[in-house]
């Protein structure tokens, strides 16, 4: 994204260009507000006083009454620790898996010298826009015993079919006369995957464990319907129902009177669970925008 | 690359294997569905009504002598106590597993009941070694249908299974999914029993339509314990303006008129935030005044719904004139409870509806921070004309319906289990289910069970977040709430003259008793009223907007009810409601 | 060495099908499917016979096309803006900062968009200071409805949704900007006759893919903004296979509609195959 542009920019350099340069660097910056209050909007009200943030309205530029109280309510709740680690092991084992299946789904797809491909490719296809739906699913996962483990999480989002076509194409883009020299050295296609074509698309690559990290680490409704061992939740499922149980409308329909969980104590469990990702966020993207630079050079 | 030719051989064999067993698992769940309707008849004799009973019996409940809440708890728990009919801890007491609700109260320092104080007393005072399995907070139904669907029930499930499944106890039962109580009342559950023949309303409640009891559920028979939800308003507004708190809605006018005028409220009357027009005006609140009630309802034996009432009009028309004299809050169909509490603390709301604790109180102590002299109180349900009684107010029934324990037809446990269950009514079981363990969360001082300084006024978290690590009572299970309880959880004089307030109602004539509807009827039943209530819903609150003409009530509104099949969804109410009379 | 993924396949997508034939039965949850009453077709059609019938089909054609026409350009317009931008770093920092909304959870994101859009929203009262509306809540409005479901779609989507287009910018051959440059094309001029052809693969791809789910709008959010002055406008087939299945437990209706839902996404998919391959010459097969 970066060096290609400037290279560019060297040889010509008009007083229109400058205009727009200087017009595109604004645009985003105002992109980049938009962007960033929401979320700065969640901390300030975490930070809050309780009462005092029950009575604002309007924007918050910094919290109403600093108070620490909803972080201290919310490192007493005992879901936060074992949640996090399955979430972790949700997205690094969840992910790991999806890698391999992936990448060995897009290579045989991206073949187009064998006869197989074409129904397999349909085959494939067809699971994206007709399914069973939720309730067979269910039944399904139940059936095949994984109910209640932290696999019946991981394994049917084994394969995203949208980041296969992705990475099909990605592959389909690899130039076939290497493959072809390969192949009259005697390679089959484990060596053909593992030595050209992986190394070729680390940038594809790249994008798929973030595509996918990001995907388990917000997934809830899957473990929704199959996990009740409350010991086995990922982060988002407690977070939810934080989130939920704060809801007077749940509580109407329960018919009881119930102390609620105040508003501060439901953004600072927002920020618990958001901001590892988001922290961990800068240092992935600099392989990440390695892994896309290398490509790029090589491509 | 070896790793993942491994992963593609497991996954391969997993497939075989699994798929193989896939066909022949669909069939092994059926056997026990006969097994469970030859078990029932033995005491059916038993459960038929008593006849002298008359149909008001619901009265007796509040007859019960609840001035005694200094004493003794219910008689009937002492007299388990005295009998100790079954031994408690049981002798060689099994491993249980128990589904049920887990209560934001336990969850805020518990990863599950498991963890409790509670749980540790009660594993060793019935010798049961019980597990309690939690659903997802807020997906409690949703769970509980993919449970049933998976047809993996733990020993002992708590639910509403009156309404909560489809067809009722009733079908539950012939279904094979739970077990009729009947034959084992006198063996297993005598305490419980005792309550059901003491109680005729309990006793009719805590059956189907044919007469089989179903599960165990929590008692709630003393009167001011029913009760904590209703209209609230500024008090300290009132003062200052000089104006009594409003009865009628002719007088609510005015009071709403003022606090816009003189205390520039932009939203003087606030609602709570709703997915159902009947939560929105939730337990009757104004509609009750045009004499009928925001969905189904009873009078004189019949079943109505309020929206197919001509009344309904009245009352929109007066909606809509508040609507658009800016005395109801103009985001009222979107405001979350968070945004209606933050238009009371900010003066832009002077009334709205709500509960004792979770609204009044918790508004009350926010207040405290913020503007000192603002004073929120609870009054009576609006009326149409002065004097009368409403119609209708929150009260929950003397059997609480979705806290119903019921025992799993298949459980290799089922007599240990109805032991287990029964124990919540002995004595002993009462006082561990309402106060905790004695010495730890309670004292006994002069008869008069006393919860401890660090529970009611904890030093971190709240009263019902400390009280719940030992004791069941700040919501609810298979025992009977004690009134004590509440007058020390709840007993603050601003909440406990709000409800002096709330239930002065005449409620008990007209709210609709938990009627099961059978399982063919039951089907076009729930489409119906999921029709209904979406659309009266949504016209409703466009009435109120204005953004429908009200003049289009009999042309188009009637109409399209009786076209959803209106009809047909109260025949059938009434068929159930009537089984429900002949209990 | 695809045996595992064909596996996947069936065990997770194909036996489900199978399980889909509840929708044909009248299915109680415990009974071996083939013991329940066999009620052939009779779902759908109570379905097709149902008031919500039309007002669930028009609005998720509606909103789901102003989803894609609204949505599907916005992350390539912004990947190629941040291709534009001179300073590196900058590109990275606007980048890194696009991301974030999809990192939070749909929860939290209608949360926020409630209070934004409240009475007291930020929104609302910079829009009422201005004179431009009056001080109530965004939502509370029908007509406002499909512009904030899709503004914020694009708000959390649009970043995340760029990276794949600038991987594809990435991949676009230099030599052809420097013959580009070489015979004088503007940067326009190499934005129209490089960039563009370079990332058209990629697009058409996307677009297929996102037409093939046209049918597809998620319940989650629609529950989690919509009320009852915007039922009119909001509520789609899956809020309502959502209520009717997990809320009424009518599990055989709610996948008789959840069918009949994957069908058209069939129907639109085979036929936008075909008229790309028709067009472009290129298809997803």
């Amino acid at each position: 994204m970066g060096g290609a542009p400037q290279k560019r920019n060297r040889i010509k350099n008009s007083v229109g260009q400058s205009a727009f340069d200087a017009a595109n660097a604004c645009l985003m910056f105002v992109f980049m507000l938009a962007t960033l209050y929401p979320m700065l909007y969640v901390i300030f009200a975490s930070l809050s006083n309780s009462s005092e943030l029950m009575a604002h309205t309007g924007v918050l530029l910094r919290p109403a009454g600093f108070s620490l109280a909803a972080y201290q309510n919310v490192s007493r709740n005992k879901m936060i620790p074992s949640g996090f680690r399955n979430s972790i092991f949700i997205v690094v084992v969840g992910t790991a898996l999806n890698l391999a299946l992936t990448t060995v789904g897009a290579y045989f797809l991206s073949r187009r010298d064998q006869a197989l491909v074409k129904p397999v490719t349909l085959f494939i296809l067809f699971t994206m826009f007709f399914s069973g739906g939720m309730i067979p699913n269910y039944l399904n996962i139940d059936s095949l015993g994984l109910a209640d483990s932290l696999w019946a999480v991981i394994f049917p989002g084994a394969i995203n079919t949208f980041y296969l076509i992705i990475m099909r194409t990605s592959f389909m883009g690899i130039p076939s006369s290497l493959e072809e020299s390969a192949k009259l050295d005697g390679a089959n296609h484990f060596v053909i995957l593992a030595r050209i074509f992986l190394p070729l698309s680390k940038a594809v690559l790249a994008v798929m464990v973030l595509y996918y990290g990001v995907d388990h680490w917000n997934a809830w409704f899957n473990a929704m319907l199959y996990i009740r061992n409350r010991d086995l939740y990922p982060l988002q499922l407690t977070l939810r129902e934080i989130l939920i149980s704060n809801d007077m409308t749940q509580m109407v329909n329960m018919a009881a009177d119930a102390e609620r969980i105040s508003e501060t104590i439901k953004h600072a469990v927002i920020v618990v669970v958001t901001l590892p990702i988001l922290c961990l966020y800068p240092f992935l993207q600099k392989y990440f925008v390695k892994g896309v630079m290398i490509g790029a050079i090589k491509g | 690359m070896k790793r993942l030719q491994q992963l593609a051989l497991a996954l391969l064999a997993a497939s075989v294997f699994l798929g193989g067993c896939g066909g022949a698992a669909t069939s092994s769940t059926t056997a026990a569905s006969t097994t469970a309707a030859a078990a029932t008849p033995a005491t059916s004799a038993s459960a038929a009504p008593e006849p002298s009973q008359p149909d008001a019996s619901a009265e007796s409940s509040e007859a019960e002598p609840s001035s005694q809440a200094a004493g003794e708890p219910a008689a009937a728990a002492e007299d388990a106590a005295a009998g100790g009919e079954i031994a408690y801890p049981l002798e060689n007491g099994p491993s249980l597993t128990y589904w049920v609700q887990l209560n934001a109260n336990v969850s805020a320092g518990h990863k599950s009941l498991n963890e409790t104080r509670f749980a540790e007393a009660l594993i060793k005072q019935t010798g049961v070694q019980v597990e309690f399995i939690h659903p997802a907070q807020g997906q409690e139904t949703e769970q509980f249908n993919l449970m049933i669907a998976s047809g993996k029930m733990p020993d002992i499930v708590e639910n509403n299974w009156a309404q909560g499944y489809s067809g009722g106890a009733e079908n539950a039962i012939a279904n094979g999914l739970i077990v009729a109580l009947n034959g084992y009342l006198d063996s297993c559950a005598p305490d419980f029993k005792k309550y059901l023949d003491e109680y005729p309303v309990v006793n009719k409640m805590a059956k189907t339509d044919q007469g089989k009891y179903y599960g165990m559920m929590l008692l709630v028979l003393d009167g001011q314990i029913t009760t904590s939800y209703g209209p609230i308003i500024r008090a300290d507004w009132l003062e200052e303006l000089n104006l009594e708190a409003p009865e009628t809605i002719d007088e609510w006018t005015a009071v709403l008129t003022a606090f816009k005028e003189r205390k520039n409220a932009s939203a003087p009357l606030a609602l709570p935030s709703s997915d159902t027009f009947a939560n929105m005006f939730y337990a009757g609140a104004f509609i009750g005044a045009y004499e009928i009630g925001p969905q189904t309802y009873c009078h004189d034996g019949k079943v109505l719904y309020g929206p197919y009432q001509p009344q309904f009009k009245d009352f929109l028309v007066q909606m809509n004139s508040w609507y658009r004299d800016g005395l109801l809050d103009p985001s009222f169909t979107t405001n979350t409870d968070s945004e209606r509490n933050a238009n009371i603390l900010n003066g832009n709301s002077g009334a709205t509806l709500g509960w004792g604790s979770a609204t009044l109180d918790s508004l009350n102590r926010a207040f405290a921070d913020t503007d000192p002299d603002a004073r929120l109180i609870g009054i009576n349900y609006p009326v149409l004309n002065k004097g009368e009684t409403a119609m209708l107010g929150q009260k929950r029934f003397p059997v609480d319906m979705p806290t119903c324990a019921a025992v799993n037809a298949k459980s290799e446990h089922i007599e240990d289990a109805i032991k287990f269950l029964n124990y919540g009514y002995t004595y002993a079981g009462h006082m561990l289910n309402n106060f905790g363990i004695e010495g730890e969360s309670y004292n006994m001082i002069d008869g008069y069970p006393t919860v401890v300084s660090e529970i009611l006024e904890p030093a971190e978290g709240s009263v019902g977040q400390a009280w719940s690590n030992f004791a069941r009572a700040a919501y609810g299970s298979a025992y009977r709430q004690d009134p004590d309880y509440f007058a020390q959880y709840l007993g603050k004089p601003v909440v406990q003259d709000a409800i002096s307030h709330w239930t002065q109602t005449r409620n008990l004539d007209h709210a609709l008793p938990p009627i099961t509807v059978d399982v063919e009827a039951g089907k076009t039943y729930n489409k119906i009223a999921a029709d209904l209530d979406t659309y009266v819903f949504e016209w409703a609150v466009k009435a109120i907007t204005g953004d429908v003409s009200i003049d289009e009530f009999d042309t188009v509104f009637i109409p399209t009810l009786e076209g959803i099949g209106v009809k047909e969804a109260l025949e059938i109410q009434q068929q159930a409601y009537d089984r429900y009379l002949a209990r | 060495m695809l045996l595992p993924v064909l596996a996947f396949y069936l065990l997770f997508c194909y036996k489900p099908m199978y399980g889909a034939l509840i929708a044909f039965f009248d299915f109680t949850p415990g009974i071996p499917l083939f013991d329940n009453k066999f009620i052939g077709a009779r779902n759908f059609l109570d379905f097709f016979a149902n008031r919500t019938f039309s007002r669930v089909m028009r609005n998720t054609l509606t909103i789901s096309l102003a989803t894609i026409a609204c949505g599907f350009p916005a992350p390539i317009a912004l990947a190629l803006l941040l291709n534009e931008l001179r300073s590196r770093r900058y590109s990275r920092v606007v980048q890194t900062v696009s991301y974030m909304p999809h990192f939070i959870s749909l929860v939290v994101i209608c949360g926020m968009i409630r209070d934004f859009t409240g009475s007291h929203g930020v929104i609302v009262q910079a829009l009422a200071s201005l004179g431009l509306m009056e001080p109530v809540a965004m939502l509370s409005k029908s007509r406002m409805f499909l512009p904030i479901y899709v503004i914020s779609d694009i708000w959390q989507g649009v970043g995340y949704g760029s990276i794949i287009y600038l991987a594809a910018l990435t991949g676009i051959d230099q030599e052809q900007y420097e013959a580009a440059t070489i015979d004088g094309a503007g940067r326009w001029k190499q934005l129209l006759h490089v960039t563009l052809p370079g990332i058209a693969p990629t697009v058409m791809t996307m677009l297929l893919l996102r037409l093939g789910r046209v049918m597809n709008v998620g319940f989650e959010k629609i529950i989690l903004l919509y009320n009852a002055q915007t039922y009119e406008v909001a509520d789609v087939i899956s809020s309502y296979v959502y209520r009717v299945g997990l809320q009424q437990f009518d599990y055989s209706y709610s996948t008789a509609v959840g069918l009949f839902n994957s069908a058209i996404n069939l129907i639109v998919l085979v036929l936008a195959n075909a008229a790309s391959k028709k067009t472009t010459g290129s298809g997803l097969w």
